[in-house]
């Protein structure tokens, strides 16, 4: 019975909304947008330009619309019922006010599931028309496909254990006290392990490095396999670098591409599935030809390693998967929405909802203001002095940035965009921190609120 | 003064003491400075570009809050009217819909020169705190910070002690505030020394932030059109679509060169955004010329005459 | 003991002080009364604008909360939501979902009290029937009229057969016959044992229907009690006499003006124009 009452609320959320005519406005300005926006966007006129286009910019607006419509909906939803008291006659019913709010919940979260649906046919129909329409051959066509409209799992190269020799060297250090005054064991371990790594990616004129991957069964297939890297460049001048690739589990059969590279410039190298086709370990090795040159070159710095994605899925189910990621987004927006409606009037409540969501949104920075503690320029610059407001503010960053961590890296927009997949581990997270724990405590602390509130 | 005049000025007056007195405008003018005025913090990274990236984020701020509180106080200066029923009351009275009108609009686009006037006083702070060479205004700061708590104080005492409304007087003190900092900090120096006064406040932007004033004034001529007939989330979509189109409205028409009617066409209907945008003016050490201010002034008046008389014929006919 | 539990609404000193945002008293709307309707009474709670009368209800109704006092409405907080299944509710405008239409709405209201199925069509159907407005059942509500809009008002306030109806202005808004329609409705549920609060100014139609009711001024009670009770002139007494001729009407008043000194007004006895207008009315309809 109790589940009748949240239903025919969640029923009349949305009746009201097609009645309206909200979701009709909606759909066609959703649609106009998804539409229009990659046709007025200039790309660099080839395919996989476009491809990148449609689902960057489809995407991020449908997203942003999306967001921008659940929290105006979700405020008034309640603050304009208590405004012109038709709630009045609903909470005058045997019907408690959990069960008002879960089915409003329920409601706006099945109009976007609705949208969001619309949104994924609007985005598979325009790739599909990009890729038939185009000029371009075949081959290219494939390798667009390949690249872009795929579900790809990132490899990276596995790192070689250096604890004996980091543990060696440390008992040397400290033994000869040729260790640097005041440096601890542990200091130096980390010390040496950071210059290990970054020799592991250093390339000197004329050398090479060589990297190992993991193949798995599952990992091989007839989807050719994508190599992305980039290097940088000691030199300021980032002349063109010519090299070699070697590909193969065995040395003696291996498969060469010969490359020119610029540093600084993402590149990417497609890996014929022949080439990769079964389980073991893969050797990868990068030869630099050009050993006239001065310039001692990285392979991503700051990273750990060049990934090889390797296909895992199709595009339709990665896509459906990001798209359930953004539901749970909007899932948690709509509670938040329907919290700040429940206690403000309407203007109010819009927009104390978008300014918990910027700040939501800043997680990245409040993250980097909790671990670096400082709020600007950590890496340059005399070092500053903390006042007393200073590191108050700075303990208030580290509390939200534990709230706010779990929602880092829940954006799966870019990983769309770049063909990589959505996983449904971040699936999962998503549906436990957004729609599942963050959706749970607004619920608990607007409802607790809202049975507070008085309506006169 | 004649009774038509008495009239407007009363129409006028009621629309503005209503305007001043919603949370929203409280909310979103104090939003805007406060965001404008943290710049400084976000950007102080971006060696030698941060006073560059300051006085574009402000101005961007500018536009896009004020744009929103356009939106909003045009429909509910007068759309909510409608659905309140109170426009009734009104036109029971000796009261014309062209005089009720632009008695709004008035209303409004005093509400719009107020905000220009604390984004201004924001914008100036905001481009004095900015750090050079990792020089950080802290008196600057700590007065800034403390001082928009302090502006909200004596509101709250007149609110208690007299039962009248806490927002007008918020924004009132809010605005004396910014004002007074602005005039404080331009007679100390980094360190707290007294120096010329001016001398450390770039006043080239005070007729960007007056390019922008204009702007928002021409929004605001189309948001009252609009709320004849929307609400306020459909015209701030609008209001949003005609700013970013009519920034890119010479791509646009770039892209309908092949039918230049079409392009002609997308040119006169979308608002030239891009001739009151100031960063790119400002970029590169410009400056924002009397006679470009002048230019911007007549094109927003002859637009915005055509929107108002667009809206005015809707509302002409707009039953109740 | 046996008339206490037969209390459907009892409150006792119940106090509602309305309080600014520093927390400090501004308005006494309700102050300390004491109020009690039984069991299948029809009660009305009578008063100028301003007097308390909607914020009572709104604290039976357990939307706004007592600063002090006790209240307990079918012997139970007004806040616990079980109470709510055996309480319907008509408030003085119809504050309904204009884009949805009057089965709907019904339906929606029913799915509120766990109707569902049959049970819920029928209920639906018979009350929409009640209120006449079986031609406009699939009409918008934001198309009604406000006359219309209120019998679903009344509709929805039935849809649960509830012990205890509050009705605020029900006749606000409504014309002379739906007005009739409505208090007969009203009279035919006390005739079952429903119990039923009325708040209004029409004092006509309070006068005509109601058994008891309370008179409030400024957050107090005023007066109470039965209205036959309330309303006997104490020393004065009505003679009707049917079309006596001039003779006999002339010796008749001077034998009473003998007898007790005055001489007594003489004057027709009208009818009300609510009866004309009901006349007139059904005489028209009659007419094929």
């Amino acid at each position: 019975m109790r589940l009748g009452r949240i239903t025919a609320i969640a029923q009349l959320t949305v009746r009201e909304a097609v009645r309206s005519r909200l979701l009709l406005s909606l759909g066609t300005f959703l649609v106009a947008g998804l539409i229009g926006l990659p046709l007025l966007i200039a790309g660099d006129n080839t395919l996989a330009g476009q491809i990148q286009i449609i689902l960057n910019y489809t995407l991020t607006y449908a997203t942003a619309i999306l967001t921008a419509t659940t929290l105006w909906t979700s405020c008034g939803g309640v603050s304009t019922e208590i405004q012109d008291r038709r709630l009045y006659l609903v909470l005058t019913k045997p019907l408690h006010r959990y069960e008002l709010w879960v089915g409003k919940w329920l409601g706006i979260a099945g109009l976007n599931a609705a949208l969001l649906i619309l949104t994924g046919f609007i985005i598979g129909a325009m790739t599909w028309h990009a890729i038939r329409n185009s000029t371009d051959d075949p081959v290219t066509k494939r390798a667009v496909c390949e690249q872009f409209l795929m579900a790809r799992e990132t490899l990276l190269p596995v790192t070689p254990d250096w604890s004996r020799l980091i543990e060696t060297n440390t008992w040397r250090l400290m033994q000869s006290g040729q260790a640097p005054r005041g440096m601890t064991a542990n200091m130096i371990r980390t010390k040496l392990l950071e210059e290990l790594n970054n020799q592991r990616f250093t390339i000197p004129p004329g050398k090479e490095i060589r990297f190992a991957y993991e193949i798995a069964a599952r990992e091989t297939g007839d989807h050719d396999l994508i190599l992305n890297y980039k290097l940088e460049s000691t030199r300021p001048e980032r002349a063109p670098v010519a090299a070699r690739w070697l590909i193969g589990y065995d040395p003696a059969q291996v498969f060469q591409v010969n490359v020119t590279n610029y540093p600084g410039v993402p590149c990417t190298l497609p890996i014929s599935s022949h080439v990769v086709n079964r389980p073991g370990t893969l050797a990868i090795t990068y030869q630099r030809l050009d050993s006239g040159s001065q310039a001692t070159l990285m392979m991503a710095m700051n990273n750990p390693g060049p990934e090889l994605r390797v296909a895992s899925g199709s595009f339709s189910m990665n896509l459906a998967r990001g798209l359930l990621v953004i539901l749970c987004k909007l899932a948690f927006l709509a509670a938040l929405g329907l919290v700040a409606g429940c206690l403000l009037s309407t203007p109010v409540a819009v927009f104390t909802a978008f300014f918990i969501m910027i700040l939501l949104a800043s997680a990245g920075y409040v993250e980097s203001v909790a671990t670096s503690g400082v709020f600007y320029v950590p890496h340059e610059g005399p070092e500053l002095v903390q006042t007393g407001l200073d590191r108050l503010i700075l303990h208030l960053f580290k509390a939200f940035s534990v709230m706010t961590r779990p929602l880092i890296q829940l954006d799966p927009v870019p990983l769309l965009t770049d063909g990589r997949i959505v996983g449904w581990d971040l699936v999962l997270r998503a549906m436990a921190w957004l729609a599942g724990l963050y959706t749970a405590i607004t619920a608990l602390i607007g409802i607790m609120l809202f049975n507070r509130r008085e309506l006169g | 003064m004649t009774n038509r005049l008495r009239t407007f000025v009363a129409l006028t007056g009621l629309a503005l003491s209503e305007l001043f007195r919603q949370p929203a405008t409280l909310l979103l003018i104090l939003t805007n400075v406060v965001c404008t005025i943290l710049v400084p913090l976000a950007v102080s990274h971006q060696l030698g570009q941060q006073t560059h990236l300051a006085v574009d984020s402000s101005l961007a701020f500018e536009f896009v809050f004020g744009l929103i509180l356009a939106g909003y106080a045009a429909c509910s200066t007068l759309h909510n009217e409608y659905l309140s029923g109170t426009i009734l009351t009104i036109f029971s009275k000796p009261v014309g819909r062209l005089m009720f009108f632009l008695a709004k609009f008035s209303a409004l686009a005093v509400l719009i020169v107020f905000f220009v006037f604390c984004a201004s006083a924001a914008s100036l702070l905001a481009e004095r705190l900015t750090p050079r060479n990792f020089e950080f205004d802290t008196l600057g700061m700590r007065l800034l910070g403390v001082s928009l708590f302090v502006a909200l104080i004596p509101a709250a005492i007149v609110n208690f002690r007299t039962r009248r409304s806490f927002v007008p007087y918020s924004l009132f003190f809010c605005a004396l505030m910014l004002a007074g900092l602005v005039l404080i900090l331009s007679t100390f120096d980094l360190e707290g020394h007294r120096v010329a006064f001016g001398s450390m406040i770039n006043w080239s932007l005070v007729p960007a932030c007056l390019l922008e004033g204009i702007a928002l004034l021409l929004l605001a001529a189309i948001a009252i059109s609009l709320s004849v007939r929307l609400a306020a989330p459909a015209t701030v979509a609008i209001l949003l679509v005609l700013l970013f189109a009519g920034l890119v409205s010479d791509h646009l028409t770039g892209l309908l060169a092949a039918v230049p009617q079409a392009g002609f066409v997308v040119k006169m209907i979308l608002p030239d955004i891009q001739g009151f945008w100031p960063a790119d003016k400002l970029a590169g050490g410009g400056i924002i010329t009397g006679a470009l201010i002048g230019h911007a002034a007549v094109y927003a008046a002859a637009y915005g005459t055509g929107v108002l008389c667009l809206g005015y014929a809707a509302f002409r006919n707009r039953q109740f | 003991m046996g008339e206490t539990t037969d209390l459907v609404i009892e409150a006792r000193k119940l106090t509602k002080i309305f309080q600014d945002f520093w927390g400090r008293p501004k308005v006494c709307a309700v102050n300390e009364i004491d109020l009690e309707v039984r069991r299948g009474e029809l009660f009305g709670l009578l008063g100028p604008n301003g007097s308390g009368k909607s914020t009572t209800i709104k604290m039976i109704l357990g939307l706004l909360h007592p600063t002090t006092g006790l209240l307990t409405v079918l012997g139970q907080s007004p806040r616990n939501v079980a109470v709510k299944s055996k309480i319907g509710f008509m408030p003085e405008e119809s504050y309904l979902y204009k884009y949805l239409t009057a089965a709907e709405i019904l339906d929606f209201y029913a799915s509120l009290y766990g109707l569902s199925g049959n049970r819920k069509k029928e209920r639906v159907s018979a009350l929409i029937a009640q209120v006449g407005l079986d031609a406009a059942r699939n009409r918008p509500i934001g198309e009604f009229s406000k006359g219309m809009a209120r019998r679903v008002g009344l509709a929805q306030c039935l849809l649960n057969d509830p012990d205890l109806i509050l009705l605020d202005e029900p006749t606000s808004g409504l014309d002379p016959l739906a007005c009739r329609e409505v208090k007969d409705i009203l009279l035919g549920l006390v005739r079952r044992g429903k119990t039923i609060l009325i708040c209004s100014h029409h004092l006509a139609d309070m006068q005509d229907i109601c058994d008891r009711v309370a008179i409030l001024m400024n957050g107090k009670v005023c007066a109470e009690g039965a209205v036959k009770e309330l309303l006997i002139n104490p020393g004065t007494l009505r003679l009707s006499l049917e079309s006596p001729s001039r003779e006999s009407l002339s010796a008749i008043l001077d034998y009473i003006e003998k007898e007790t000194g005055t001489r007594p007004l003489v004057d027709h006895t009208g009818r009300t124009l609510e009866s004309v207008f009901i006349e007139t009315v059904k005489q028209r309809n009659s007419i094929p």
